[in-house]
């Protein structure tokens, strides 16, 4: 059915049916890679009897006949490193922490206390903003549209690829416990900030005297005082770091092209969610810088700092009698722009 | 810390029982933290600057998703009680039942569920039956909102619409009547499940923002037909691709909204499967924006019974 005509008061946005498919176009566009790459391995992985489902009616594995073989399969690149150490009980109790943080920064009262502007963000705002207030909503909608992209690519990311099709869900249980650690500590910190400094959005000059939009929610709430700084640009761009940090760590894709296309993309989209906040006349261009330069930190160093860095205490591995056998042989690889030798020597 | 110390020692024992009661903290836990964020109040819930606040977030589809389960279809026939827990970004479901038969394959009895978010509490019981291709039950509910509003009767709504802090805030019930098929067909599964909507508790002169539908319906009744349809790629029984298309009307305002979109799912154990499901509104009368749509989030779905020949966790 299509939408009746325009009120007196306003257009509706023409969110018809090519824009429906165009969503689903996007939405299909950004995790297509993702779900290409999860196809499964033939190896079944070092996955316990309840990693992947259902497993009752699987007849159980034969045993091997034999001795055990001499050559031990090679780490897989989503095996966690014993030098990392693992998320400890003091990590969860921080992410709650910074969970009720990122609730509790809320209730700070709205008030207008810092309602000035500067050059730089009525430049940006002259040059960005669309004179409709329909289409400033339409980026309002897709900048959260990308939030769910970013989101749903670490949930493909930790569940799909690495739990799933990897057959490793310790590590998956890993990652997952580290986004949300990390996302809580940025939101959090994010909250508490905007509800201290109380920022006017810049929509409220422009909108709020009016009478269509004066008793709407966005004109009365807290909300309107929030927008020092940018918690969509902040969450966005935390997904986006952690995405980086574990695709360049783990390897999650398996394939080098693939993990920096899935970091690309991921930083691509939070830049597309950070620019669409100012398109939305819901910040301000400083907003939106402070938000992606506090998402990028937060999502790439408290991982690193955390468990990529290292530092764990790593088991001394007794010697074995296949020692030998692991150390790589020496191999020449030749490129075009030279060639390699290379081995332990 | 010696209290999570404890915990995360219990979550690493093999003893199932002890891994039950670490799930039943954490979703206690979970429980309060949005329960304090909706005692926060609507003011609260609207300044959170993230996507799913002033419209609640996604809820995975309940019918027409199961994978192939032998695990359930394997327990034996019995008096049990049963738990479904979903879990997302910003937004919670823990499901109970109390029934016969086999859990979450074949069985009758009573179940009752409640679901946070910061938009709203919601709270339900009802009746259910399930037999390994048709599903049906009627259920009791009622609906609370933190931040939105009744709208005063219009032939066209607009998604802030909901927002005017001038009008009452909204809470209403419902009864709801669902009926659910599934058949095999064209090389995976199509499921059909149809429903009927009565609402009550709304002030005259007012429509609703419907929480569960995502849209605004005018009372008594509403209805839903939803088709999906699932493929296996053939890798595994535990992966499934497919599309769900939908039709809501309302007929007091002769209002017919049409969404679809894609639907993947993945059990990762026997009791856990990941689920990612979009409606995106093709055809439709008001001006929701996103409000009106399913973005797809994907959300996780625990299953637990009592009794169970192999408990694990997860």
């Amino acid at each position: 059915m299509p939408p009746l005509p325009s009120s007196p008061t306003r257009a509706p946005r023409t969110f018809d049916a090519r824009t429906g498919w165009r969503l689903a176009c996007v939405l299909i566009a950004a995790l297509a890679p993702s779900f290409a790459l999860a196809a499964p391995p033939a190896d079944p992985g070092p996955a316990g009897p309840s990693a992947s489902a259902p497993t009752t009616t699987d007849p159980a594995p034969p045993a091997a006949p034999g001795p055990r073989k001499a050559v031990p399969e090679p780490r897989d690149s989503l095996d966690w490193d014993p030098s990392w150490p693992k998320v400890k009980p003091y990590e969860y109790v921080l992410t709650g922490v910074f969970a009720l943080m990122a609730v509790g920064g809320q209730v700070i009262p709205g008030a207008p206390r810092w309602t000035g502007h500067n050059a730089l963000d009525d430049a940006a705002r002259d040059a960005l903003r669309p004179t409709s207030v329909e289409d400033q909503e339409r980026a309002q909608d897709f900048s959260d549209l990308g939030i769910v992209i970013l989101l749903n690519q670490v949930l493909i990311d930790n569940l799909f690829v690495t739990w799933w099709a990897r057959k490793h869900p310790d590590t998956a249980w890993q990652l997952s416990v580290i986004d949300a650690e990390t996302l809580a500590f940025a939101v959090g910190v994010q909250q508490i900030v905007a509800g201290a400094t109380g920022r006017q959005r810049p929509y409220v000059d422009a909108l709020c005297d009016t009478d269509y939009h004066r008793d709407r929610g966005y004109c009365v709430g807290n909300n309107r005082y929030r927008s020092f700084f940018s918690g969509h640009s902040t969450a966005a761009f935390t997904l986006a770091g952690l995405t980086c940090m574990h695709h360049a760590q783990l390897g999650i894709y398996g394939n080098p092209i693939a993990d920096a296309f899935g970091c690309g993309g991921a930083m691509a989209t939070a830049a597309g969610v950070a620019l669409l906040r100012v398109v939305g006349d819901q910040h301000d261009l400083t907003d939106v810088m402070l938000g992606a330069a506090w998402g990028t930190a937060a999502g790439v160093t408290i991982p690193w700092l955390l468990h990529y860095r290292g530092g764990a205490k790593v088991e001394e591995k007794k010697p074995d009698e296949h020692a030998a056998i692991q150390t790589p042989p020496p191999s020449v690889m030749v490129t075009p722009t030279g060639a390699y030798l290379m081995g332990a020597f | 810390m010696a209290r999570s110390e404890s915990l995360l020692k219990m979550a690493r024992s093999d003893n199932p029982s002890r891994r039950r009661s670490v799930l039943a903290l954490l979703v206690l836990a979970c429980a309060l933290l949005v329960g304090s964020a909706l005692r926060a109040g609507s003011a609260a819930a609207q300044a959170l600057d993230l996507p799913g606040t002033s419209t609640n977030p996604s809820e995975p589809p309940r019918k027409g998703v199961d994978l192939k389960q032998p695990y359930w279809l394997q327990g034996r026939v019995r008096p049990f009680l049963s738990a479904v827990f979903d879990g997302g970004f910003l937004f919670a479901r823990s499901e109970l039942q109390a029934g016969y038969g086999r859990p979450h394959y074949t069985w009758i009895g009573a179940t009752t569920y409640s679901k946070l978010t910061l938009g709203g509490v919601t709270l339900a019981a009802g009746l259910r039956g399930q037999v390994p291709n048709i599903d049906i039950g009627v259920t009791a509910k009622s609906f609370r909102s933190t931040d939105s509003r009744f709208v005063r009767k219009s032939d066209l709504y607009y998604e802030s619409d909901t927002t005017i802090e001038t009008e009452p805030k909204t809470a209403y019930q419902s009864l709801d009547v669902d009926l659910a098929v599934t058949v095999k067909g064209l090389g995976g599964t199509v499921g059909l499940e149809t429903r009927g909507i009565a609402v009550f508790g709304v002030p005259d002169g007012y429509d609703v923002f419907e929480d569960t539908l995502r849209l605004i319906v005018r009372p008594p009744f509403v209805w839903q037909t939803k088709l999906t349809y699932l493929a296996w790629p053939g890798w595994q029984d535990n992966l499934a691709v497919g599309f769900v298309a939908e039709l809501i009307g309302s007929p007091a305002r002769d209002n017919l909204v049409f969404r679809t979109g894609p639907v993947v799912t993945v059990s990762l154990t026997d009791h856990l499967q990941a689920i990612g499901s979009a409606a995106f509104a093709i055809f439709y009368h008001d001006d929701l924006g996103l409000s009106g749509s399913d973005l797809g989030q994907i959300a996780l779905r625990y299953r637990w019974a009592s009794g169970e020949a192999w408990p694990n966790f997860p």
